[in-house]
């Protein structure tokens, strides 16, 4: 193709079509701003979000987990749940994602109610209805020891007589003195870390909770990026505490939580025996019948430039991850456009399943390897062995019932196999 | 008489072209390169016609000497390998670099703008020598041909990309 | 051991251009010089762009630190830097932060070659957000080729029915013109010296 080419006058040209299509294609889009431009299927998921909105409604104080690996949709999920919490009218629903706001990975109880009270508080300031409520009188107290919790606050405390800081006070005439602390809070991260008690927010939050129950049903809160904490034992660390008290507040709960809380050994059975439901969003197998994988594609204006076929080729080797088939999809397109093709090819297909195959295989030893070919091979896989777990968090296994787990198949495509034996 | 001391003012304004070129110091040579690539991909983004500034932009670097090419040397008609404007016009250039002291410092330079078809005058075409000719009214240093060979115009020296801009968004937006 | 795509750095910065305001992708750096690569990289995104590109790097840094540097501003182009490699803590800590490293502008990943096992065991969340966007730093092209150059020597040759060797001598005894394509002649024969 020249170095040169003009479009013919009123047509799209070839960068804008491209353009377009990879705009409606980016892996890393916000989910809400995926929603709010139409491009979502909302039943995907035969409609989950409703279940789990449902139940939290219905059932005030109940703690739900939604657990599923990376790239499956769940934050789409709970953003369906919230608008669909927020459509009835009744509850006031609060979606957070604490990991925007505070260094999950040094642990740090209380940052969950942190995080819900300073949405909360922010709430009832400009809220009419909330306003006109008499509990609002104590609001200014209530915001204090809602900011010192979250953000930390400075106290003076007084120096016993035997410190060697005691100065003499000679305002006062006594011996002794003060000296200013600073106390960390739960949404900055900790200085040398200090215990703090968490029962300090329970007190201002039952009384916010007490003003938003006079003009809303109740509070669902709906806590996104916890599945992060990969592994099941840190997740618990880091909620148990806060969920222990959001219980006893009486607030509904839906939170996502890693694989590792379904599959793997260790404390999962005890970190799901402590929920009233533990939502399993699996991977959606790649079904050319049933065309879920495909739908997800035309709902994005996958039509312009794939052919049915090649969409096929893309679902095939999502393996059913839809960030993967986002990516892919994009992807492919970027480098059909580079090669200056006027749609996208088997071809660009074919090298963008590689490109993402092989970011797959890095990091894996022979063992892992091995593992990976027996399950292709027998279809037999054990989540509870040693590493097994770490293949399904890092997507080279995915899972799409409890029993049924295959290999990735853009890995698969990549994955070195073992010389056949000579005769 | 007046010829002489139209030679006088021709000399005294080489002299001047030469001031502002000493003055003038740009970026390293690659970086200068990678800058006019930018800029040719951004101009094309702008337009319906399709350039690929990565293709069509060259750079070779020869010792303290850099030179950055587009399209062919000597215009002998359309091909593929020039940029292409929806005007129907088309332009090369070729630009020489020295670097001095980690800068750039302009040699000479080429620009070759081909009004579409049919237009008069047909091209118009920014040239800096390397050195002063012996008659710089004949031949300024830096001149400009207004669609004949032997008649150059003094032109003021200019930054590479500041030619290129008159080229974008004036002699292209008036075809 | 299959192996990522080679890419120059203009096309990088062309990818990110298409995608928009929020691309994500990953760059490993070569092994020798790549500090002057970065720094063309830099200049690669700023000038296709058309908007500043940071280079931050990831250690140290903390996470306030990082939030920080990230958002203000939150829309110009970012590389961050793993340097020669980060630990395991460090990979698992900006995991799980991913959603504090959101912004509007792009972010480039600036990897050790070996350290991308490390961002696909310990971060798969940001992982999956880079895809199958991780490329080897190319050359970066644009340079003119031989069979390029020996075209425009012909190409000059034929115009002015000169042979190399005369402009040469004419250049060696001051009698070439100072004219640019004359310039550009010599300096195609490697004769700057005589420029």
């Amino acid at each position: 193709m020249p170095s040169s080419v003009t479009a013919p006058e009123g047509q799209l040209s070839r960068r804008d079509k491209y353009r377009a299509f990879i705009l409606a294609f980016n892996p890393a889009a916000h989910p809400s701003d995926v929603i709010q431009s139409g491009l979502v299927i909302e039943d995907l998921h035969l409609s989950l979000y409703r279940n789990l909105a449902a139940r939290a409604d219905l059932e005030p104080g109940s703690q739900q987990l939604l657990v599923g690996g990376v790239g499956s949709g769940k934050t789409t999920e709970l953003l369906l749940a919230r608008r669909w919490l927020a459509g009835q009218g009744l509850v006031l629903p609060v979606y957070v994602d604490v990991s925007r706001y505070t260094d999950l990975s040094s642990f740090n109880p209380g940052a969950l109610l942190a995080s819900l009270g300073i949405y909360l508080d922010a709430w009832v300031t400009t809220d009419d209805e909330a306003q006109a409520s008499s509990g609002t009188a104590k609001l200014p107290e209530i915001d204090a020891k809602i900011f010192d919790f979250a953000y930390g606050k400075q106290e003076m405390r007084s120096i016993a007589p035997h410190d060697n800081r005691q100065t003499y006070d000679l305002a006062r005439g006594i011996l002794g003195g003060q000296i200013t602390v600073n106390i960390p809070g739960k949404l900055k991260p900790p200085f040398p870390s200090l215990s703090r008690d968490i029962r300090e927010i329970q007190a201002p939050l039952e009384e916010l909770l007490a003003i938003i129950r006079e003009v809303r049903k109740d509070v669902v809160i709906i806590f996104d990026g916890l599945d992060r904490l990969l592994e099941a034992a840190t997740f618990w660390s880091v909620v148990h505490q806060d969920l222990r008290l959001l219980r006893k507040l009486r607030v509904s709960v839906i939170a996502t939580a890693p694989l590792s809380v379904l599959f793997g050994a260790g404390v999962g059975q005890t970190i799901s025996d402590h929920f009233d439901r533990v939502q399993h969003l699996s991977v959606i197998a790649s079904d050319h019948v049933s065309g879920l994988l495909q739908s997800v594609l035309r709902k994005r204006g996958g039509t312009e430039l794939l052919h049915p076929f090649l969409a096929d080729s893309i679902c095939d080797y999502s393996g059913g991850v839809l960030r993967d088939l986002i990516s892919l999809a994009r992807d492919a397109a970027e480098e059909a456009y580079v090669s200056d093709r006027d749609s996208i090819t088997g071809a660009d297909i074919e090298k963008v399943a590689h490109q993402l195959g092989t970011g797959y295989l890095r990091g894996l030893g022979p063992e892992a390897i091995s593992t990976l070919l027996q399950l292709e091979s027998s279809k037999s896989f054990d989540p509870s062995q040693p590493g097994n777990v770490e293949l399904l968090l890092t997507r080279r296994v995915l899972e799409y019932s409890s029993t049924d787990f295959r290999v990735h198949p853009a890995l698969l495509s990549v994955i070195p196999r073992p010389e056949p034996k000579r005769a | 008489m007046t010829l002489e001391s139209a030679r006088q003012r021709a000399v005294a304004l080489d002299s001047s072209t030469h001031d502002a070129l000493t003055a003038l110091r740009l970026e390293p040579p690659r970086e200068l390169f990678t800058h006019i690539r930018g800029y040719l991909f951004r101009r094309s983004r702008e337009m319906k016609t399709e350039n690929d500034a990565y293709k069509l932009l060259s750079y070779r670097p020869s010792n303290d000497l850099a030179e950055i090419e587009l399209g062919p040397m000597i215009d002998k008609g359309p091909t593929p390998d020039y940029f292409r404007f929806d005007s129907g016009a088309r332009l090369s250039f070729g630009l020489i670099l020295r670097e001095v002291d980690g800068r750039s410092e302009v040699v000479s330079f080429r620009y070759h703008y081909v009004f579409p078809d049919g237009r008069s005058p047909q091209y118009l075409r920014f040239d800096l020598n390397k050195a002063p000719h012996d008659d710089p009214l004949a031949e300024p240093r830096c001149h400009l041909h207004p669609g004949i060979d032997d008649v150059r115009i003094p032109f003021s020296v200019h930054n590479p990309v500041e030619i290129l801009d008159r080229i974008f968004f004036v002699l292209e937006r008036a075809t | 051991m299959p192996e990522f795509s080679t890419e120059p750095f203009f096309e990088i910065a062309r990818r990110l251009e298409m995608q928009g305001e929020t691309g994500w992708l990953a760059v490993l750096a070569p092994v020798a010089d790549s500090t002057a690569a970065l720094d063309q990289l830099q200049t690669e995104l700023q000038s296709i762009l058309q908007k500043p590109a940071r280079v931050i790097q990831l250690e140290p840094s903390t996470f306030e630190g990082l939030l920080e540097a990230l958002h203000q501003p939150d829309d110009d182009a970012v590389i961050l830097s793993s340097g020669t490699g980060l630990k395991r803590e460090k990979w698992r800590s900006l995991d799980i932060m991913r959603s504090a490293l959101e912004r509007k502008g792009p972010v480039i990943l600036w990897l050790a070659t070996g350290d991308v096992a490390n961002l696909v065991e310990h971060a798969p969340n940001l992982r999956s957000f880079i895809g199958g966007s991780i490329f080897l730093a190319g050359p970066d092209g644009g340079i003119m080729t031989e069979t390029e150059r020996q075209e425009r020597l012909k190409q000059l040759s034929e115009h002015f029915q000169l042979t190399d060797q005369e402009v040469v001598r004419k250049a060696e005894v001051g009698e070439l013109s100072n004219e640019p394509e004359f310039v550009e002649w010599l300096v195609l024969l490697d004769r700057g010296d005589l420029v």
